[in-house]
């Protein structure tokens, strides 16, 4: 076993056991943990045996496992940056709803 | 006479507008004219703009937009009414509270200007005229549109002033262009911010922006409400100090991916 790997291991094994807690505290719902938990699964396993990814990558077409996983964290990172993008925007537009209020009721106060 | 008064009736006399029935303005100001002005941090040219628009309109509301400077006591010295935002949000939200300080006033005919002294107040009435005699509910001031219906004494620019430069024109012709893909209505300015509405299509208008996607926004809700629509040429006239302000190109940018983010999840 590559030093990586374990490293690896006892961080995503990390990683799993807070999603853990946090499901017991209740600080997320069950389908953002299953979601989650699929997703720090398939990284614990593959960075138990690294080969599955080249098997998986192969029957997908491409050349290489660790290209596999490119692919697709930086299809999850987007989807981050943009779900983010549109939460900041509806904070925004939240914020923007209450300074307006405070803003007319002061110059209604005035007149 | 007030040199604005007295520009303005230079102005009307060669103007083709004026063969028109009068505007409200001289019949005793029976419609409320109301002029928007959103300001972030314009303390070197608020006070100039109130003076000008002044005599022009029923009541000046300038949307300090958090401005640090002496925006809103200038303004409010110079006699307008002040609503301050906490902190800054942006172009799109001072709109948006100045419309709604204004629907309160009552029906009429809002007008909404640039803080940077970028446009004529003595075109006010040029730019309402549409709206009093009910052949526009919404008009807007195109920078960019042929000027050759101006009166020849406006087509120039002013000693000491500079016309839109080059790479702005360009600028502009992108924001009409995405405009135009985004909302379905190509306009010769879509980015301007010399603009007029009956309040009874203000009401109708939807807008979501903060910042300076609103003017796109604007350019939407005209084509969704289908209101009767004009576009009048002014003059941009731009100084040093109004070009260091307003859009630039990464503005424009972000612009754009705030109106598809807008438009995806709308």
């Amino acid at each position: 076993m590559l030093l990586i790997q374990i490293f690896l291991v006892i961080i995503i094994g990390f990683l799993i056991f807070e999603l853990f807690l946090k499901l017991k505290r209740k600080e997320i719902g069950v389908l953002n943990f299953c979601l989650w938990f699929l997703f720090w699964s398939g990284a614990f396993l593959i960075s138990l045996f690294p080969n599955l990814s080249s098997s998986l990558a192969r029957i997908l077409g491409i050349g290489r496992g660790v290209d596999l996983i490119i692919y697709l964290s930086l299809i999850l990172i987007f989807y981050f940056i943009f779900s983010f993008e549109v939460r900041l925007r509806k904070t925004d537009q939240k914020i923007e709803k209450i300074v307006r209020f405070l803003s007319l009721k002061k110059d209604d106060e005035k007149n | 006479m007030n040199p604005v008064r007295k520009l303005q009736s230079n102005f009307l006399s060669n103007n083709e507008f004026n063969k028109g029935p009068q505007s409200g303005l001289s019949n005793g100001m029976k419609n409320n004219l109301i002029v928007i002005i959103p300001a972030y941090n314009e303390e070197k040219t608020i006070g100039k703009v109130i003076e000008e628009v002044k005599a022009l309109s029923s009541k000046i509301i300038v949307v300090d937009d958090g401005s640090a400077d002496k925006t809103a006591e200038i303004a409010k010295a110079e006699g307008a009414e002040v609503i301050s935002h906490l902190f800054n949000l942006g172009l799109g939200a001072a709109l948006k509270t100045g419309f709604a300080a204004a629907e309160k006033i009552g029906p009429g005919i809002v007008v909404t200007m640039d803080a940077d002294l970028q446009h004529e107040a003595e075109l006010i009435p040029q730019i309402t005229l549409p709206i009093e005699k009910e052949e526009a509910e919404a008009v807007i001031g195109s920078r960019l549109k042929d000027k050759k219906s101006l009166p020849a004494d406006r087509q120039g620019l002013p000693a000491g002033r500079q016309g839109m430069p080059l790479t702005r024109k360009l600028f502009n012709q992108m924001a009409n262009l995405t405009t135009w893909f985004f909302y379905g209505l190509l306009v010769s300015d879509s980015q301007s911010g010399f603009r007029a509405f009956s309040t009874q299509a203000l009401g109708k208008i939807k807008l979501k922006g903060l910042g300076m996607e609103i003017s796109s926004e604007i350019i939407g809700e005209i084509k969704r409400n289908k209101f009767k629509f004009k576009e009048i040429p002014i003059r941009a006239i731009y100084t040093d100090y109004s070009l260091s302000k307003g859009q630039n190109f990464w503005l424009g940018v972000k612009t754009f991916f705030r109106i598809l983010i807008d438009k995806i999840t709308a």
